[in-house]
């Protein structure tokens, strides 16, 4: 081993965003011993604070191009864009989470320190190329994702499904970790430009064992995103798990895997691109597929994101298959505005909750839009643009993911994925139907009535219109934030 | 900026847009004032479109009123927009008859007011941009867009069966459209491919041929989203639902504009883009017109429902416009293009009529009613002029629009032109049964005996359509000449590739008299 061991303290700065995360949650663990039970909302706020000034530093260091602790991370633009997504929608679910904790009577220190180190995993994900340190962070922000699904612990059906998640996540983890053994065993080396290096002189045999340990390594990464057969859990876990978590799932633990899974792909196993595309292009059919038909018996909107969350994953995996710039462009640019309106639907998912998080039936949403015309009209827009109709942001990733696949020369990928896009109108209008079409029921719907979620759905609803008029900018952002 | 050196098209689009604004910060209760702002921004909008009419130039048949401001620009995507011989029409059409549909509401929509005639504004934006759109971008996202307020339209504001046909109409389109996203950009790829930059702007991939063997699947793609919206037979089968089920306002929007945006995509992109295609597929198109005519024709027939016969005759109306277009001939052309303006204000005006008796009586069953002629006689004169400009008489805007076409078809299929006039005697069936059962014949339903006649509103109007029946009926130059030159341009690039059937505009004269020779 001439690894040498000794970092500097220059090492530090790429890790910058990450380590005032890491404060930010340490910090909520002591004051939190001594803050009365009046004063816990001050936990929330803190971790607002570290949020927000992550964001400032990667802001800052946007356009840098780091690497430190002997290559093992690296600070990119593609990984300070996941980090932006990530602390966005952070930002967002802590703010949904300051009266959801409350009124669930669980507004405890832990939930927003597991949040923050969780963040701090997926950020280390996004931001590596080395197969050990993505598997550690991968298990850190597990553990933390388990924890948060569970975190209503008095209700049965949130520590059933953090068991579920768990039993299956562990599970996966093994294949993760197996197949990474399998990439040390034929190539000596977990780097994953070393093992482009010797994959790309490497023997047909050798290939061979590097497509099965691939095939291991996606097992790992396509439970964390939700892809098609490694799915299962995604509808328990999100309808069980604490809205603003359920929230926070959809988008940010994805934005890490997506991005450390194109790392793993374009980078590591850029020679034998023609085989993982074969498979992808398998893969991406059926999770669109599977998540949109089964969506369409969905009676439960966190249920029924939940299928959609698998289907929009089918899409993202659209654009890795079309192995081109375009392509890992358009998926960064896809979870950008993901972020915004599958935040917005949540929120008003946690608008209509009540006591233990429960009446988020799609059919609780009777005559909603006519009482609360300003919340509806959001929701209006954030379904509209999950089924990807402009002038929504929506539509603008879609497009761009299944042009990808086009420049490609994939034209039955976009075919399937745009006629998977009209199935999926089909229950994303079920719901508008139900919210404007239903006959006007008297009796009053309960809503979560807080101030901060109302905020969180209207800025989500702006923001998915002003990104799909002019994603001038951030597809700009996004192209150009892909390095490899 | 363009020759008035004002965004003239901009404005006219989304005037309507800040219309909606305006009207979502009036208090809900204050109904009236919201529909009387709603119909200034409509009124004005349609002043505002005027000067397109005065200061066109019809002697060119490139595109006007241009405006061209980059949008997405890594992509080479343009928020380009102009007008042309084409498409003129379509804009007035569109900017004249919503504000008559608008008028049309003010009694009949009594809930929800307020969200009524917001969407109303955003549908008029929607509309107004697929026309002027010169950017496939562009035009597919206000393709898309308009959709959102006619599926509100139908499904708030509808009859019992709304959602149900809501959904048929929105999944039915959108599933036609996803088809065509791809094919826009396999269109965008490809002509990269050929020229080396990347563009969406019409004009240009308009003038660049792509190889025969490419064009297929891109025409059938653009072929079966415009199908659907058209629609054509068998792609129909949404329409007579979302018309039935759709408030009156609804079905005329839907009957007029809409409809049209499909007829206007074969124009702007199936023709000039995929020429030898089009000249492929020409026969296949035109029997499946026949078909649409003869069907929606017979259908018709036997309708007990007023709005559904008027439904179903659409079907008709429009085979001939699809007919006329796919003759491929410059009579054909100019004859299907006035089909549309024709067919939205005849098929416009019949819906706003039924809306009338509907708003009375709460039936549209013909057999609820008889010998309306001697209880509201004005009514009856209305509806006799709009039904005889549906059925082609001599003097109303339909004939021209019918004779047109059918010299076209004829020019170039006499065996269909000869099949598809007796199209015309079925229409006449049809209609004249169904105005004989519900206004002649014995007063039969004691509920009809208080109905009132007209009122100034619906004067107002249903004159206006009533001015251009005649107009177009009578002296149609004035709509044929502004769009002469722009049909001729089409025309050669439809036939810009040497395919064995070839008639331009020129050699139409030695056909008709080879023709007459023949017949001789």
């Amino acid at each position: 081993m001439n690894i040498a061991m000794v970092y500097s303290l220059k090492d530090l700065t790429a890790i910058v965003p990450e380590l005032i995360l890491t404060g930010f949650a340490f910090a909520i663990l002591l004051i939190d011993l001594w803050l009365p039970k009046k004063m816990k909302a001050l936990n929330g706020l803190l971790a607002l604070f570290g949020v927000v000034f992550s964001f400032a530093s990667v802001v800052v260091m946007y356009n840098s191009n780091l690497t430190a602790f002997n290559n093992m991370i690296v600070m990119d633009r593609a990984s300070n864009l996941a980090s932006v997504i990530m602390l966005l929608t952070a930002f967002v679910a802590i703010v949904m989470s300051f009266d959801f904790l409350k009124r669930e009577d669980v507004n405890l220190g832990e939930y927003y320190e597991v949040l923050l180190f969780s963040i701090v995993a997926m950020q280390i994900l996004a931001s590596t190329y080395n197969l050990i340190v993505m598997f550690i962070a991968v298990e850190t922000l597990s553990i933390g994702m388990y924890i948060l699904t569970g975190f209503l612990r008095n209700k049965d059906e949130s520590v059933e499904g953090a068991m579920k998640y768990f039993i299956l996540g562990s599970f996966a983890s093994t294949f993760l970790v197996l197949g990474i053994g399998l990439f040390y065993g034929l190539f000596g080396s977990v780097d994953l430009n070393t093992i482009k290096a010797s994959l790309s002189s490497a023997s047909n045999f050798y290939k061979y064992i590097a497509i099965l340990a691939f095939l291991f390594v996606f097992v790992g990464f396509g439970f964390k995103i939700a892809s098609f057969p490694f799915h299962s859990w995604t509808p328990d876990v999100y309808a069980s798990a604490p809205t603003p978590m359920s929230a926070f799932m959809s988008i940010a633990p994805k934005a890490a895997s997506f991005l450390a899974l194109l790392r793993f792909l374009v980078v590591g196993l850029g020679p034998i691109e023609i085989h993982w595309t074969k498979v992808l292009w398998i893969i991406a059919v059926l999770t669109m597929t599977f998540g949109n038909t089964v969506a369409l018996w969905q009676k439960d909107l966190k249920r029924l994101l939940g299928y959609s969350s698998i289907a929009h994953a089918g899409y993202m995996l659209v654009g890795i298959t079309a192995a081109n710039e375009l392509g890992y462009g358009s998926v960064m640019f896809y979870l950008f505005g993901y972020l915004f309106m599958n935040l917005g639907a949540f929120a008003v998912a946690e608008f209509i909750s009540q006591k233990e998080d429960r009446g988020t039936e799609i059919a609780n949403l009777k005559g909603f839009g006519y009482k609360y015309p300003l919340i509806g009209a959001a929701m209006l827009i954030f379904m509209f643009c999950l089924a990807g109709v402009p002038p929504t942001v929506g539509f603008v990733g879609k497009y761009y993911l299944f042009s990808a696949a086009v420049k490609a020369h994939l034209y039955w990928l976009a075919v399937i994925g745009v006629i998977n896009s009209a199935i999926s109108a089909y229950f994303y209008l079920g719901v508008i139907v139900t919210m404007y079409m239903k006959d006007d029921t008297e009796e009053k719907i309960e809503v979560f009535n807080s101030v901060p979620v109302k905020a969180v759905i209207l800025v989500m609803a702006i923001a998915v219109l002003y990104i799909g008029i002019f994603p001038s900018q951030f597809l700009d952002m996004a192209l150009k934030s892909i390095p490899f | 900026m363009n020759e008035l050196h004002f965004p003239i098209l901009t404005t006219i689009t989304f005037l309507p847009l800040v219309g909606a604004f305006i009207v979502a910060l009036i208090n809900e209760k204050n109904e009236n004032l919201i529909r009387y702002v709603t119909f200034g921004f409509l009124v004005l909008d349609f002043f505002v479109s005027l000067p397109l009419l005065f200061y066109f130039n019809p002697s060119t048949w490139h595109m006007q009123f241009v405006e061209r401001v980059p949008w997405i620009k890594s992509l080479g995507f343009q928020y380009y927009v102009g007008v042309d011989g084409i498409s003129l029409w379509l804009v007035l059409l569109t900017t004249f008859l919503t504000p008559l549909a608008q008028l049309s509401t003010w009694k009949a929509i009594d809930k929800k007011v307020k969200l009524f005639n917001i969407t109303i504004l955003l549908m008029q934006t929607g509309m107004l941009g697929v026309f002027i759109s010169l950017d496939m971008f562009l035009f597919y996202v206000f393709w898309e867009v308009q959709l959102i307020p006619m599926y509100l339209m139908i499904g708030i504001w509808g009859g019992p069966n709304r959602v149900f046909a809501t959904m048929k109409f929105f999944l039915y389109t959108f599933a036609g459209s996803v088809l065509m996203m791809v094919a826009i950009m396999a269109l965008y790829f490809l002509h990269h491919h050929f020229t080396g930059t990347y563009t969406t702007d019409i004009v240009k991939l308009m003038e660049t041929p792509l190889p025969h063997h490419l064009q297929l699947w891109l025409f059938l793609a653009f072929f079966l989203a415009f199908a659907i919206k058209v629609p054509m037979w068998p792609f129909h089968t949404w329409l007579p639902w979302a018309h039935v089920e759709a408030p009156t306002a609804g079905s005329v929007i839907l009957a007029g504009i809409l409809l049209k945006m499909g007829t206007y995509g074969f124009l702007r992109f199936n023709l000039p883009m995929f020429p030898d295609m089009s000249h492929a597929f020409a026969v296949l198109v035109i029997i499946l017109a026949i078909i649409g005519i003869f069907y929606g024709a017979f259908v018709a027939m036997v309708q007990p429902d007023i709005k559904k016969l008027v439904a179903y005759s659409s079907v008709s109306h429009l085979g001939y416009s699809m007919l006329g277009m796919f003759a491929l001939t410059q009579t054909g052309l100019e004859g299907s293009i006035l089909q549309m303006i024709n067919h939205g204000i005849s098929t416009g005006a019949l819906f706003l009529l039924v809306g009338i008796v509907y708003e009375r009586r709460h039936t549209r069953l013909i057999s609820e009613y008889g010998g309306l002629a001697y209880l509201v006689p004005v009514f009856a004169v209305f509806f006799m002029i709009f039904t005889l400009s549906s059925i082609a008489v001599p003097g109303t805007n339909g004939f021209i629009g019918e004779f047109m076409i059918l010299l076209g078809a004829f020019l170039r299929h006499p065996i269909y032109g000869i099949i598809v006039a007796f199209g015309g005697l079925f229409s006449a069936v049809y209609m004249l049964t169904m105005y004989k059962r519900v206004f002649f014949n014995k007063v039969t339903n004691p509920k009809n005996l208080g109905l009132p006649d007209m009122t100034i509103r619906e004067w107002l109007y249903l004159v206006p359509l009533l001015v251009f029946v005649f107009w177009i009926g009578i002296y149609p130059r004035t709509f044929l000449s502004k769009m002469r030159v722009s049909v001729e341009h089409l025309l050669k690039q439809v036939n810009r590739t040497t395919v064995s059937v070839n008639v331009s505009a020129h050699q139409e004269a030695s056909l008709i008299k080879t023709v007459v020779i023949k017949k001789g």
